[in-house]
């Protein structure tokens, strides 16, 4: 066992403490412990970068630290690394000296480099666990589920850049190379898990508002209508050409709406005036459970012959609205929220039942276009609002972003926007600059990435600064969340970004983090609060180290660390990817259209819609960068639709008369 | 909603369980399953201040009591709404066809 146990104490009894580096030879039989000496003098401490570091991790001797605090509060970084450092060492002393003394924990058998990542994981998971809730002991059937948490590491590895080859002198370029390989396998991997969480709520959606179109459709008086906003009414005895143009009016009006709603939107935004947007989501949040959920239950009462009073429907209603507000906007438990919005969205798309036919292609194929624009163009609006959210890293993107969808139609898989973003940053770290305002020193950074934890736990943590704007972009990110207190926050985190590096592995962070919006289930175990915010005031402590030339390449791989150890803290989050509402609302517009006709055609619909979600998904994997969601899947399932109407159902009805399989 | 009930510090729980429950009175019992649902991951832990459990127990009982009392209510307007002829008719939102 590596021996950084100091990473919490709790856990001491598993593993030594930190060595000096002298005698780490003694106590591990290491056989690099030369090396190590050679380059005591000038490796600053992995955790704050001062000199001299004058202790080195026991188990894998590749990194050193100036204190037992340090180590522990890199440990949560290290771990995976130094499990991989030693099933490096250990593979390279079976190919040269079969038997010859080995680190302690490279004996314990297992072959592969995962297993033993795959043990500490597990272990530190147990240990953060039981100190964030003592009593939450029930837990011991999670920590079973290391196998899940394996997979979420590895998944988590391809966000990190190729590992500078200074940290792994023993890892050959074969061994590299593999890894890589590993890296990339795994980040497919993590693409199928988010597309699994993601299906879930967008299927649900669907249904919900298929049934509510059926419902609606079995004679009720009260289905939604074309609002009186559009121009042109279809007739039956209208020729095509008169469709076509009074259809495209209409649909220009709609989209005409939702561009200078979204506009607005980023105007503002941009301007600051969060408490004005938050007002007008929850005005538009309120009306559509309110308005849409009383049109819905007229529906049902009709169809399904309830003889309801006024008093208890409008209790039912009130009741009904304000919890959903106060789930969207204010707090409660998770799946009640994603509940919520599923359900918001499946009546947003029934509402929108009401347009004529026409109308409702025409403005699907617009929102193709209009979402292409918005995120792809270098000005779209939707990408300028990521960007400012970024840059300002308010909170209320993530109200944009649960009930933004509505209006903007078209939020991209959201895990990208944030990728995207922080591919900019990478690009350009000017950015970042600007947004500085002194507080410079490197070690500033550190705490930062270090504290994330503590900043995704929220509460206590000495290292507010960093850590709040961590809190931000997670919250941000995360589709429903948001907070008060972030805002407030906010200034410090621009205090302390001084390289574009740092911000761009948060990015990620959050990027990662995100998506409990859309995954159905966000598994939120505590996450030993005292052990982060342990580390992040040792962190903290190590800021007045000096800068050191070496040290950038060192940071590089620090973030990557951070990364990893964040990534793993936010896929209990339930992973990385998110999907706009909009997303969710147009393609149960189309598939609810589809099932004005029948059933043949909305399965069809159906099936195109989720594949070409999955397209996306898997565009994303490959470009990582924000993609909007609509064009893919709304063309797949018009297309659908349309070869199924006048293809496959006459085709069906030919067959079904004939009886030619009879 | 920031961070998940069980990374908030006891008070946070405690201001959050309260305003649940005493929102719960503009005729909102909703609000007192939420609290519950809310407050029900969190119920045995043990910095947890008594108040809250106080605070979700009562809005058990009251959440329950409404619902004992809607459904009479409802209940009732089913069987006689026929009987109340038109001051039934007002009270029912869509008339049911055929009954």
């Amino acid at each position: 066992m590596p021996s950084r146990a100091g990473a919490d104490s709790r856990a001491s009894a598993r593993g030594q403490l930190n060595t000096p580096v002298g005698a780490a030879a003694t106590t591990t039989g290491g056989e690099d412990n030369g090396q190590n000496d050679g380059d005591g003098e000038d490796q600053p401490c992995q955790a704050c970068g001062v000199f001299p570091a004058r202790f080195q991790c026991s188990a894998c001797q590749s990194v050193r630290y100036c204190s037992q605090e340090c180590q522990a509060s890199d440990w949560k970084i290290h771990y995976r690394e130094c499990a991989e450092i030693v099933a490096a060492q250990k593979e390279d002393q079976t190919e040269l000296q079969q038997g010859a003394g080995r680190p302690r924990s490279a004996t314990n058998g297992a072959g592969e480099t995962g297993v033993p990542g795959d043990r500490y994981s597990t272990d530190l998971e147990m240990t953060s666990r039981a100190a964030a809730s003592p009593l939450r002991t029930g837990a011991a059937g999670e920590v079973l589920g290391d196998e899940g948490e394996n997979i979420r590491a590895t998944a988590n590895r391809p966000r990190r850049r190729p590992r500078e080859p200074v940290r792994r002198p023993r890892l050959t370029p074969e061994q590299r190379a593999a890894y890589e390989e590993a890296e990339r396998i795994a980040d497919m991997k993590f693409y199928m898990l988010q597309i699994y969480k993601i299906i879930k709520p967008v299927v649900i959606c669907i249904c919900l508002s298929i049934l509510w179109v059926k419902i609606s459709m079995a004679g009720s008086d009260y289905r939604p209508t074309q609002s009186s906003y559009t121009v042109y009414r279809e007739s039956p005895n209208s020729t095509a050409s008169q469709n076509f143009l009074g259809s495209l009016a209409n649909a220009g009006i709609i989209i005409g709406q939702i561009v200078i709603v979204t506009i607005i939107i980023v105007i503002l935004f941009k301007r600051g005036h969060i408490k004005v947007l938050i007002g007008f989501f929850m005005v538009v949040v309120a009306m559509l459970l309110g308005f849409m959920g009383y049109v819905l239950i007229l529906n049902l009462i009709q169809v399904l012959r309830i003889p309801l009073d006024y008093l208890t429907m409008a209790f039912a209603l009130w009741n009904f609205s304000v919890t959903g507000l106060i789930s969207v906007f204010w707090k409660g438990p998770m799946w009640v929220q994603q509940m919520y919005l599923t359900v918001m969205s499946s009546l947003m798309a029934f509402s929108l039942t009401g347009l004529a036919e026409w109308t409702t292609w025409m403005l699907l194929a617009l929102l193709v276009v209009w979402d292409l624009i918005a995120v792809l163009c270098p000005f779209g609006p939707l990408k300028i609002l990521v960007e400012s959210s970024r840059n300002q890293n308010q909170e209320v993107p993530a109200l944009l972003y649960t009930v933004n969808a509505v209006w903007f139609m078209a939020s991209p898989p959201d895990n990208i926007l944030n990728r995207e973003t922080l591919r900019s940053k990478e690009s350009s770290d000017s950015e970042d600059v600007t947004l500085t305002n002194g507080s410079s020193s490197p070690g500033a950074n550190f705490h930062g990435g270090h504290s994330r934890a503590t900043g995704r736990d929220g509460g206590a943590s000495i290292s507010s600064s960093r850590n709040s704007g961590l809190d931000t972009s997670f919250s941000a990110h995360d589709g429903m969340s948001r907070t008060s207190s972030t805002m407030a926050l906010v200034p410090n985190r621009n205090g302390d970004s001084p390289t574009g590096d740092r911000d761009t592995i948060e990015l990620r962070e959050r990027a990662r983090s995100g998506d409990s919006g859309s995954s159905p289930r966000n598994l939120n175990h505590g996450e030993g609060s005292p052990l982060s915010g342990r580390a992040s005031r040792s962190a903290s402590g190590g800021q007045r180290q000096s800068r050191d030339p070496r040290r950038d390449s060192r940071e590089v791989d620090d973030e990557e660390e951070h990364r990893e150890t964040s990534d793993d803290d936010d896929d209990d989050d339930g992973g990385g990817l998110k999907l706009g509402l909009g997303d969710f609302v147009f393609y149960s517009v189309l598939v609810a259209r589809a099932a004005m006709f029948d059933w043949v055609t909305t399965m069809c619909c159906m099936v195109a819609v989720l594949t070409g979600m999955n397209a996306t998904i898997f565009l994303l994997a490959i470009y990582q960068k924000a993609l909007p969601a609509l064009p893919i899947s709304i063309c797949f399932g018009m297309l659908f639709y349309f070869a199924t109407r006048f293809a496959l159902v006459p085709f069906l009805a030919v067959l079904a008369q004939s009886q030619v399989f009879i | 909603m920031a961070k998940s009930i069980e990374k908030m510090t006891p008070d946070e729980i405690l201001v959050a369980s309260k305003k649940l429950f005493f929102g719960g009175f503009a005729l909102l019992p909703m609000l007192w399953v939420y609290n519950i649902l809310y407050i029900w991951p969190v119920r045995n832990r043990a910095d947890l201040s008594p108040r809250v459990r106080h605070y979700v127990l009562l809005s058990g009982i009251l959440s329950v009591v409404m619902f004992v009392v809607f459904s009479v209510w409802f209940g009732i307007f089913v069987n006689y709404r026929l009987n109340w002829g038109v001051p039934g008719d007002t009270l029912t939102v869509v008339l049911v066809k055929g009954v």
